[in-house]
């Protein structure tokens, strides 16, 4: 249990006590069943922030002392000096495996050393000889080299700068003319880190870490990695995504409601409600479908199948985890993660033709459905930041389409107040019921 | 015993980890010490890699060679630049070769053509020169400037050796570009 909730529970024992709801032996026998808070744990958390924080500023300091003299060292030396921070990293590294393996400070700030000290090595060495210019290649070589300290040493932030690189790898290589279908097996490589990490401790530190790692990277690297050779076939694919990220969120970790320890539902269902939003609009419709298939030098049909096998492959998982939400009987949370299902749809209606109408009605219809259930989930459960996200929802809908429509001053006055008189009214009708209860 | 394991494992790592960067030098501190010395011309011009620090760009000249007889080459495609010296003493192409060359220094490049007999052009594989990072702007000012008002030449030494090329020095007006762009800064 974390320490936060021990905290909050002897808190209320007293007051339980007092107004006889459990007695005084009772109280006696949770505060020794859950025992103090580990006070421990923040301490924890100071140390390992602070070796972090100390590690990356040693590693800077060296770098910069180097750089002042740079220019006047001869290449030998300059060659020598650039192998200086990967060597300590791998010294300190090789400590903490022999000696300090339980200290969580210590293989977190050493395997971070050790990770900035190989880009460093490789960096200065490319300098020293001017090597010709490859991001790319530097940056998946760096992190090639970096990943197996996740799993040696157990530490969790190479693997989280090790999905940033590799996200930015994705795109330069696609930048460069290229492909990063690679980008997935790669990223794969960490994902029992980040199994084990939510298995022993769902809502410790390291999976909230890894999750929002993960949602962010995916958000970017999905676009990047899409070959694009079907027009339009992100629109499937990122309804699908957003979708299976927030059903995943729910289904997998649903004992916690705050919005940060929670990243996979909270990437998911901001991605589905602005996604849908974007949809609203003609733009993204047009010219979509087989019918605009790309064939040019940059587009290499082989690497188009990673596209259907996405939609499909998180098509399938979305699927999959709204049954066990209907048999669960969690209606409720089924709005969001229809999203993949109605992307698909739409998207392969659209395609045949009168695209952007399709498209944009669907999307319309979609969106106002979602926002209204959301509202009446957050007055029914009495859940302000619910309540509000399904008006915010809602008023962004009605505010584009009153910016799309040729309405006058007057009448786009007298909507806003009337949207913000519902904002009002609906936040008091939400508390008022959670009074009743 | 699983400490030991993970121990070695991380003992092999540690020796990749340095291997990696220990290629990188091998081949070309050789090619440095027993390369044979070719001058190009060059045209610096001042961009910056943010991870590798200031760079000076630099494009080697010339840009293209003498087609290749009876061959179209397709886009990018690698060839191999046959080096010999004109008469100022800077580097040109012989001749562009599909296959190394059993004879003379040559250089692995990138070449493309669009039609039969036409020259192709060639893409070198040295593009960059670091510099320290408060000198490479003004190693593209200090060139730009000289060149403007005195016709001045910036070439680049290069050591060739089994197709490998690597950067000895930047020259500007015959002094390497860190003494050229000092004396500028002194003379203002």
């Amino acid at each position: 249990m974390l320490a936060n909730h021990i905290r909050w529970l002897r808190g209320q024992l007293p007051a339980l006590v007092e107004h006889g709801v459990i007695s005084a032996e009772s109280a006696e026998r949770l505060r020794a069943h859950y025992g103090e808070p580990d006070a421990s744990e923040r301490k924890n958390y100071a140390l390992i922030v602070c070796g972090v924080l100390g590690a990356a500023l040693i590693g800077l300091g060296i770098i910069l002392l180097f750089a002042h003299n740079w220019e006047h060292l001869s290449r030998p030396v300059r060659t020598v000096l650039a192998f200086v921070p990967l060597l300590i990293g791998q010294a300190l590294t090789g400590f903490t495996l022999l000696r300090r393996r339980d200290s969580i400070p210590w293989r977190e700030g050493s395997t971070i050393f050790l990770m900035a000290g190989i880009g460093a090595a490789i960096a200065l060495i490319g300098q020293t000889y001017h090597i010709p210019g490859n991001m790319g290649a530097f940056l998946l070589t760096w992190m090639l080299l970096s990943v197996p300290l996740v799993y040696l040493a157990g530490a969790t932030l190479p693997a989280v700068f090790y999905w940033i690189g590799l996200t930015a790898w994705a795109g330069y290589a696609q930048d460069a003319g290229g492909h990063a279908v690679l980008f997935w097996p790669l990223a794969a490589i960490v994902g029992p880190h980040l199994w084990l990490s939510a298995k022993n401790h769902p809502y410790g530190p390291r999976a909230i870490l890894l999750g929002w790692t993960l949602a962010l990277c995916l958000c970017v690297s999905t676009g990047i990695t899409l070959e694009k050779a079907l027009p339009g076939i992100w629109i499937a694919v990122y309804c699908a995504l957003f979708s299976a990220l927030y059903l995943l969120g729910n289904v997998a970790f649903h004992d916690v409601s705050r919005f940060w320890q929670r990243p996979l539902h909270a990437v998911g269902a901001t991605g589905v409600a602005i996604l849908s939003l974007i949809l609203t609009f003609g733009e993204p419709w047009r010219d979509i479908g087989w019918h605009y298939y790309r064939h040019g030098s940059r587009f290499h049909t082989w690497a188009a199948v990673q596209d259907y096998v996405l939609v499909l492959g998180l098509l399938a998982v979305t699927v999959f985890l709204l049954v066990r939400l209907v048999r669960e009987r969690r209606y409720g949370q089924i709005g969001f993660g229809l999203a993949g299902v109605v992307g698909l749809l739409t998207y392969c209606a659209a395609a045949q033709g009168n695209a952007d109408v399709v498209g944009v009605t669907i999307f319309n219809v979609y969106l106002f459905v979602l926002s209204v259930v959301v509202i009446t989930q957050g007055i029914r459960q009495s859940q302000l930041l619910t309540l509000n996200g399904g008006l915010l929802m809602l008023s962004a809908l009605v505010v584009v389409r009153f910016f799309d429509a040729d309405l006058s001053f007057t009448l786009r006055g007298i909507a806003f107040i009337v949207l913000g008189a519902g904002f009002l009214g609906a936040n008091l009708l939400a508390r008022r019921t959670g009074d009743v209860r | 015993m699983k400490q030991n394991l993970t121990l070695t494992i991380f003992a092999v790592l540690a020796v990749i980890q340095l291997a990696v960067p220990a290629t990188m030098i091998i081949g070309r501190e050789t090619t440095l010490q027993e390369g044979e010395r070719y001058l190009f011309r060059t045209a610096p011009v001042d961009p910056y890699d943010p991870f590798r620090g200031r760079y000076v760009a630099i494009r080697l000249q010339p840009q293209t060679a003498p087609p290749v007889k009876g061959v179209t080459l397709g886009r990018d495609q690698t060839a191999y630049a046959v080096l010999t010296k004109d008469d100022e003493g800077f580097a040109a192409i012989e001749r562009l070769s599909l296959s190394p060359p059993d004879t003379g220094d040559y250089i692995r490049v990138r070449a493309s053509s669009w039609a039969n007999n036409t020259e192709p052009r060639v893409d070198w594989p040295i593009d960059r020169y670091y510099m320290d990072e408060n000198l490479a702007p003004e190693a593209e000012r200090a060139y730009r400037r000289a060149r403007w008002d005195d016709g001045a030449e910036a070439y680049v030494a290069l050591r060739v050796r089994r197709g490998n090329a690597v950067i000895e020095e930047l020259y500007i007006e015959d002094k390497p570009v860190a003494e050229y762009v000092r004396q500028q800064q002194s003379e203002e």
